[in-house]
């Protein structure tokens, strides 16, 4: 897991985004990652692969896109039913938290199954600042 | 995370600092695994960077176990922590003061 932090935290410095995206990038990579090494693979052996899970952050048009593949059980976090947030504490169910509150946390979320992988793409909108940032290389 | 712990009678303060995450969350669990006589909890969160869900799932463990026996309550909440517990609405039962 700490390795997932370093590996968001460090893109998107590289990529020059401000640091208070940092932390809600995290979190969302915890919320995802955990679920992924929890309930994608029910064999320690696909679980333990080196590529049984792949995270992969991308910085372009100004939105930040941080992508998760992993080969477990075809599953659509998406179409899971939002977790119950109304209800007293007792009757509360467990589970479904980690998606709502990463959803409600990012501007955009998809889900596709793509050659035998589950791929989960989480977006979240920066401005253009970082954008302009790329822009002005460009015309250097 | 760091998690500090003291005990003033009945009352127990816990100061915790960094981030609530997957694996910080069963620490927390397990720091405060032994509750007994307590009869007030502080969480004192005013260097909590950031809480995930399971940060949320071991608060409300915490709050069922002390609503059982006495009360808790989150102090210095951060900008950052309160717009997670409202997102879960965790608000609602949960005690905050500034």
């Amino acid at each position: 897991m700490s390795e997932v932090y370093s590996f968001v935290a460090q893109t998107l410095a590289d990529c020059g985004v401000p640091a208070k995206y940092s932390p809600i990038m995290e979190m969302a990579a915890d919320e995802i990652f955990s679920n992924i090494t929890k309930y994608a693979y029910e064999d320690d052996e696909d679980k333990n692969a080196k590529d049984a899970v792949i995270v992969g952050l991308t910085v372009k048009d100004g939105a930040i896109e941080l992508r998760f593949g992993d080969r477990g059980i075809p599953f659509d976090p998406l179409s899971f039913s939002p977790a119950d947030t109304v209800s007293g504490t007792d009757e509360r169910e467990p589970g479904g938290l980690g998606i709502y509150l990463t959803r409600s946390a990012m501007d955009d979320a998809r889900y596709a199954r793509e050659g035998g992988r589950n791929v989960l793409t989480l977006v979240k909108f920066i401005g253009d600042k970082v954008g302009d940032k790329i822009e002005d290389k460009y015309r250097r | 995370m760091r998690i500090e712990k003291k005990k003033d009678g009945a009352a127990l303060m816990v100061s915790l600092a960094g981030r609530l995450d997957t694996v910080t969350a069963l620490e927390l669990e397990a720091a405060l695994s032994d509750l007994e006589g307590v009869q007030e909890l502080v969480l004192e969160l005013g260097a909590l960077e950031h809480t995930s869900s399971a940060g949320l799932r071991a608060l409300l463990l915490l709050h069922k176990k002390m609503a059982a026996q006495g009360k808790m309550k989150l102090k210095n909440v951060t900008p950052a922590v309160l717009d997670v517990l409202k997102m879960a609405n965790f608000t609602k039962f949960l005690t905050i003061e500034a």
